[in-house]
């Protein structure tokens, strides 16, 4: 049972940076090699606003963000004035806001607030990689852009290394509200007494541990996690199937030509993308830090790769497909785990991935066009 | 005219053999690390250089080149004469296998599977512990010996002229190859997959055999490496140490075998300073891949072709699809 939820646990972060994977190669056809790096800034900058980051730290993520924030602003910026002026203005605008996030990453903000700007700043990441590597390349072979995005995924990897350090971090517990804490409070396991007591929502809420049956126990946050997961997703099944911008996106994983001919500006249609599904990632990092305790430069990566492996799984380019992979490889890796092999939970995810790409390489509800 | 050539060659085959007694064991040591590298760049870029495909898995044939040597030879006794064939063989069996089933995919697969199988013969390195030393690493790898003479360590010597033969050997049958059917069915393939099918190559065919060629270079720089290292280690093959490689081709130029030799000189250097500059600046070594994805970004942004791209690769890659 543990092993389920862990497993489900580690599937909705997956799930959640899968969508981002399938969501740009659905409409780019390019393997975003840097989405994990995205992921695993998403978790980075809830760390360093949460805590109180040196002077030193804080003003090199400024510089970061800066860069971001220019090139974010220009982009938006591009269509309505001449190059210069909105050249001029994007470097205020980024210096403005890239100085307000300096206090931000300097003091240490409420959980949940920094839960939000750290999914707007990584969304901004996303979009100013498309437009500064992708963008340029995007008419060119294959190759080149496949060796760009590995590019800008070792930069980024990098980035966080020069700021953050090698060493593996943990959000402190104390700074984590007690609703989406691991542990029981105080340290205190709960009686059979107590728990007839409480509500199943009221046990959720206070952050215990909820006992399902028998000795087994599940802690809230995990519950939580896989809820949001869900969540987000519908809301996300909403925004491609309800609204404006989705359809417009539809559109443009089906034929980009045919779109902008009908007047839709891919373009920005592709910024958006790049925002949801960073995101979408950053929203993976947050939990993954949660659940485990474990942010590292390597850590996007790694489940980069996984989360790959899931989009590979649903077939690349279908969005519910990556959901499900993700949950499915969430619990092949702790099944493995389970029955003594947690060594190669990793090669679990690659060996299906291999073995997907062999044999069914449109995934288990592939579309019938082979790629 | 002739006679005016072999002067040449002899003139460099006389540097060669005097190199090494000419520089302290350092700088031997980083030549030798730089042949070693020429010899894994010019087989990798067989692959993406000459037929187009992104291979982000070589380092995996390097590991098994490596591995075979190190159990063929402290296990069962094996001379290390007789490994280096094997060591060649294991690399393109490995990339049959491997390419066979792949390559009939796009280009975006390819390069996916090569990863996953490269993370996976990590991840058997590491955790099959009686076969390969697991985490510990492969300590004590016996040294080559020619009658009774055993190649030192100090000064390496024996392990530079090794090294510059099979270099000798790697160059040859590229420039070989480049101009060979095989080669020209590659350009071919990489310029225009369905022009060059309804021409009559085999694509599947020509792809697996460039993916096993590829793959027998690395073999071949494994067992050099099992040799020269003696110990080896599971985390120097990761997954980085293919885009190393790879980044040697982008900044030399993909398809070119002196732009290749030269992206190996390069960036071998880069990592000998920047292990000092890093260092003095009390930064973590690994923040040297930094420099390396910013190689392979500007360089596919402004010149894709690379600093001695060919023509050829010139044109193609300044083409819009």
């Amino acid at each position: 049972m543990d092993y389920i939820i862990s497993g489900l646990t580690m599937g909705g972060a997956y799930a959640l940076i899968a969508v981002g994977y399938t969501m740009v190669y659905g409409i780019i056809g390019l393997i975003n090699f840097a989405h994990g790096e995205i992921y695993m800034f998403g978790a980075y900058f809830v760390f360093a606003m949460i805590v109180e980051t040196s002077k030193n730290t804080s003003f090199l993520i400024s510089l970061f963000m800066l860069v971001i924030f220019g090139i974010t602003i220009y982009l938006f910026l591009r269509d309505k004035f001449s190059p210069l002026p909105s050249l001029a203005l994007s470097l205020v605008g980024g210096s403005f806001l890239s100085g307000f996030t300096f206090f931000l990453f300097l003091t240490s903000i409420p959980f949940y607030l920094a839960f939000l700007l750290s999914m707007i700043f990584t969304s901004c990441l996303g979009m100013a990689i498309e437009f500064i590597a992708y963008r340029p390349l995007r008419d060119a072979p294959r190759l080149a852009a496949l060796i760009t995005a590995i590019g800008m995924s070792l930069i980024l990897q990098n980035v966080a290394r020069l700021i953050w350090g090698a060493r593996t971090r943990a959000y402190p517990d104390q700074l984590i509200p007690s609703i989406i804490k691991t542990q029981t409070i105080n340290g205190e396991f709960l009686t059979d007494k107590l728990l007839s007591k409480m509500s199943f929502f009221e046990l959720l809420l206070k952050g215990h541990k909820i006992r399902i049956f028998g000795d087994t126990y599940i802690s809230s946050l995990k519950i939580l996690i896989i809820l949001l997961t869900i969540l987000i997703m519908i809301i996300l099944h909403l925004i491609i199937h309800k609204t404006k911008i989705g359809k417009a996106m539809r559109a443009c994983a089906q034929d980009k030509v045919t779109a902008s001919l009908m007047g839709i500006d891919t373009d920005r249609i592709i910024t958006y993308t790049f925002a949801i599904g960073s995101g979408m990632g950053a929203v993976a990092g947050i939990l993954n830090g949660l659940a485990y305790h474990n942010l590292s430069p390597t850590m996007g990566y790694k489940a980069g790769v996984v989360a790959f492996a899931a989009a590979v799984l649903g077939g690349i380019g279908n969005i519910p497909g990556a959901m499900v992979g993700g949950f499915i490889l969430g619990l092949a890796q702790s099944i493995a785990a389970w029955i003594g092999l947690s060594q190669w939970i990793y090669g679990v995810a690659y060996a299906v991935m291999i073995l997907f790409i062999v044999l069914r390489p449109t995934g288990i509800f592939g579309k019938a066009t082979a790629r | 005219m002739r006679n005016k050539r072999w002067l040449v060659y002899g003139g460099l085959g006389l540097l060669v053999i005097l190199f090494p007694f000419s520089v302290n064991s350092y700088i031997l040591d980083v030549t030798i690390k730089i042949c070693l590298y020429m010899v894994l760049a010019l087989g990798l870029n067989i692959v993406p250089g000459f037929c187009g495909l992104l291979d982000l898995g070589y380092v995996g044939f390097f590991a098994t080149g490596a591995y075979t040597t190190a159990i063929l030879v402290n296990r069962y006794g094996w001379s290390y004469w007789w490994v280096i064939p094997l060591a060649l063989l294991s690399g393109a069996i490995w990339g049959i296998l491997l390419g066979a089933p792949t390559l009939r995919l796009t280009g975006d697969y390819f390069a996916i599977v090569t990863f996953g199988f490269s993370e996976l013969v990590v991840l058997l390195t590491r955790n099959w512990g009686s076969l390969t030393g697991g985490a510990r690493g492969f300590p004590g790898i016996k040294p080559p010996s020619i009658g009774g003479y055993k190649f030192p360590l100090v000064p390496p010597i024996a392990y530079f002229y090794l090294i510059v033969l099979f270099l000798i050997l790697t160059i040859f049958v590229m420039i070989r190859l480049s101009d060979s059917r095989l080669g020209r069915a590659w350009f071919a393939i990489r310029e225009d997959e369905v022009a060059a099918e309804s021409l009559g190559i085999n694509i599947m065919w020509y792809k697996t055999i460039a993916f096993a060629i590829s793959a027998s270079f690395g073999g071949l720089a494994g067992s050099f490496y099992a040799t020269y290292a003696r110990n080896l280690h599971w985390t120097r093959f990761q997954f980085w140490e293919s885009i190393i490689i790879l980044c040697m081709i982008v900044l030399g130029g993909l398809g070119s075998i002196k732009g290749v030799m030269l992206g190996a000189t390069i960036l071998v250097s880069l990592a000998e300073f920047l292990r000092f500059a890093l260092d003095k600046l009390s930064l973590p070594p690994d923040t040297r891949y930094l420099f390396y994805g910013i190689i392979m970004i500007v360089m596919m942004r402004f010149r894709p072709e690379g600093l001695l791209g060919t023509t050829r690769v010139k044109r193609e890659m300044h083409k819009r699809e």
